[in-house]
């Protein structure tokens, strides 16, 4: 039980911290919701399923890159997109989400994705349309 | 710029971490022995209760269970392998670690493991 309460209160600060980090890069209005998918794998979402959404996982074993990204505007379906990148951390990514929510909230979904990922060697992998190097 | 955010995400996990293994295992230790754990990321951890320049336990895990037991005091200390319950060793601190002040450290590393 030691164990167990000492990862639990790693796993919840870890969390919170996470999403105390985020705070300043995303408009009031849009909730954080972070959680655990295991040891420093996050999944991360800005914003709400009912209206716009951006949603991240990162990989720890790559060295805290996000490898998966999905977004939704209202009214539109759900994309989801695996990048292949170099360099691409969530410390790239957080400056983009004002706008990208933005975009979210004009149904610009194509453009929110490219926005958020707006990295130098970011692959965005489209599987039936070619690859999109940005 | 980077801003770093997943070591300063790291860093307050290692923290808490830290703060929750002294705080749980201070049930166990009497008052005038000092508790301090070293983790790291989510992983292992070391923790020494006591001092080393006089009486004291160091306990490291691997996988969430104890795989390494080190009882001494000022003249020496001993060392056992194996596959520990925390919880365990734990309720038997205050006996082992009154054995090492009066400088038994073969019967302090017997009474750990009891």
């Amino acid at each position: 039980m030691i164990v167990e309460q000492a990862l639990t209160m790693a796993e919840q600060t870890a969390c919170s911290t996470l999403e105390r980090l985020l705070r300043p890069y995303v408009p009031e209005q849009y909730p954080i919701t972070v959680s655990l998918l295991d040891k420093l794998e996050f999944r991360i979402m800005v914003g709400d399923v009912t209206g716009v959404a951006v949603e991240l996982e990162t990989s720890h074993r790559a060295d805290d890159i996000v490898w998966w990204v999905r977004m939704k505007a209202t009214g539109k379906p759900n994309i989801g997109q695996s990048i292949r990148q170099q360099h691409l951390r969530v410390d790239d990514i957080a400056p983009n989400f004002a706008q990208v929510l933005y975009l979210l909230e004009q149904e610009q979904t194509n453009l929110a994705l490219h926005a958020l990922c707006a990295q130098p060697g970011v692959v965005i992998l489209e599987p039936n349309k070619g690859n999109i190097k940005l | 710029m980077s801003n770093n955010i997943f070591k300063r995400v790291e860093a307050a996990a290692r923290q808490a971490r830290e703060y929750a293994f002294v705080h749980e295992l201070r049930y166990y230790t009497p008052q005038q022995y000092d508790i301090s754990v070293d983790a790291d990321m989510f992983g292992d951890y070391t923790m020494l209760i006591g001092e080393k320049e006089s009486s004291y336990i160091e306990l490291t895990t691997e996988d969430e269970v104890v795989t390494k037991i080190i009882v001494g005091n000022k003249d020496g200390a001993l060392v056992k392998h194996g596959e520990f319950i925390l919880e365990g060793l734990a309720n038997n601190f205050e006996y082992t670690l009154e054995l090492l002040k009066q400088g038994m450290v073969n019967e302090a590393l017997t009474a750990i493991v009891e």
